[in-house]
């Protein structure tokens, strides 16, 4: 899905390469997450996983900041809403083209540890890249986007 | 000579606001203020506050959304003349047409590079490039 590395080049100056299935293993680091759902012609959900201190750098590029500026922090779940919202926008008109009209909802921002991270990248619809070795989770889906108080009811 | 430009940026996203600004200051046109709304209905109460000479707005907001916000101010007679610019994800052709003939200024689709808004306001203005 080349939609993500190519947002995330453009919008934040961050590189992302694929990452082979199977390949994702977290290291450690509680994730940040931004979901969303969409309607149109199809209706659905993306999600978009981070580790923390990556979400913070997504800011910090996105700001002209320090990653390790207070400001990064305080932006970084509204930075990865803000990016899944222009990655989603991108993929649908990607998929379906200009004309169709889909209406994306506001992104949730919620965090999780790096072990449900490593469930969540073997689901079939979560595609998993690299940033300079960070693995990160995009999913996009005709359904429900990943939602964690399901795993916890679980 | 002008001391400046007003601007006014209506989006619920405080990053996007922060990438307008970055993106503003790096243009080098002279901006008196940058005022921030979170939705259209506080856009609307800064607009007649204090009129902008320009307007970024995002569509969907809490509240109000942008094309609300965009209608009221064309049926507000002092501040029809004020131009606006769309920033959005939008990619339906319609939408952005429709949104054209509401008369906005512009439709500026997320991501966007520093250069283009520069440039966009710069059009938008009359602003020299020096």
């Amino acid at each position: 899905m080349s939609t993500v590395p190519a947002i995330l080049e453009q919008q934040a100056f961050l590189f992302a390469d694929p990452m082979a299935q199977g390949g994702f293993k977290a290291k450690g680091e509680e994730y940040l997450a931004a979901s969303l759902v969409f309607e149109g012609p199809s209706r659905g959900g993306a999600l978009a996983a981070f580790p923390e201190s990556l979400a913070r750098e997504l800011a910090a590029n996105l700001l002209g900041a320090d990653p390790g500026d207070e400001k990064a922090a305080e932006h970084a779940g509204d930075a990865l809403g803000e990016f899944l919202n222009v990655a989603c926008g991108h993929l649908l008109t990607t998929l379906f083209g200009t004309g169709p009209a889909f209406n994306l909802g506001s992104p949730r921002i919620f965090g999780f540890p790096s072990a449900v991270a490593d469930l969540l990248a073997r689901k079939s619809d979560v595609l998993a890249f690299e940033i300079d070795g960070v693995p990160i989770l995009f999913q996009a889906c005709f359904c429900a986007p990943f939602d964690p108080e399901e795993v916890a009811n679980a | 000579m002008s001391a400046g430009y007003e601007i006014l940026m209506v989006d619920d996203s405080r990053t996007v606001k922060g990438v307008i600004a970055k993106c503003l200051t790096l243009s080098g046109i002279a901006i008196a203020s940058l005022r921030e709304a979170g939705n259209g209905k506080e856009g609307l109460e800064l607009a007649r506050a204090r009129k902008p000479d320009l307007i970024f707005a995002d569509l969907n907001m809490p509240v109000m959304g942008g094309l609300e916000m965009i209608a009221a101010l064309k049926e507000d007679a002092s501040l029809r003349d004020v131009p606006i610019v769309v920033i959005s994800t939008e990619g339906s052709e319609e939408r952005i047409g429709g949104l054209k003939e509401r008369g906005i200024a512009a439709f500026l689709r997320k991501p966007f590079r520093p250069e283009t808004v520069k440039a966009l306001v710069a059009q938008i203005l009359g602003v020299q490039n020096g």
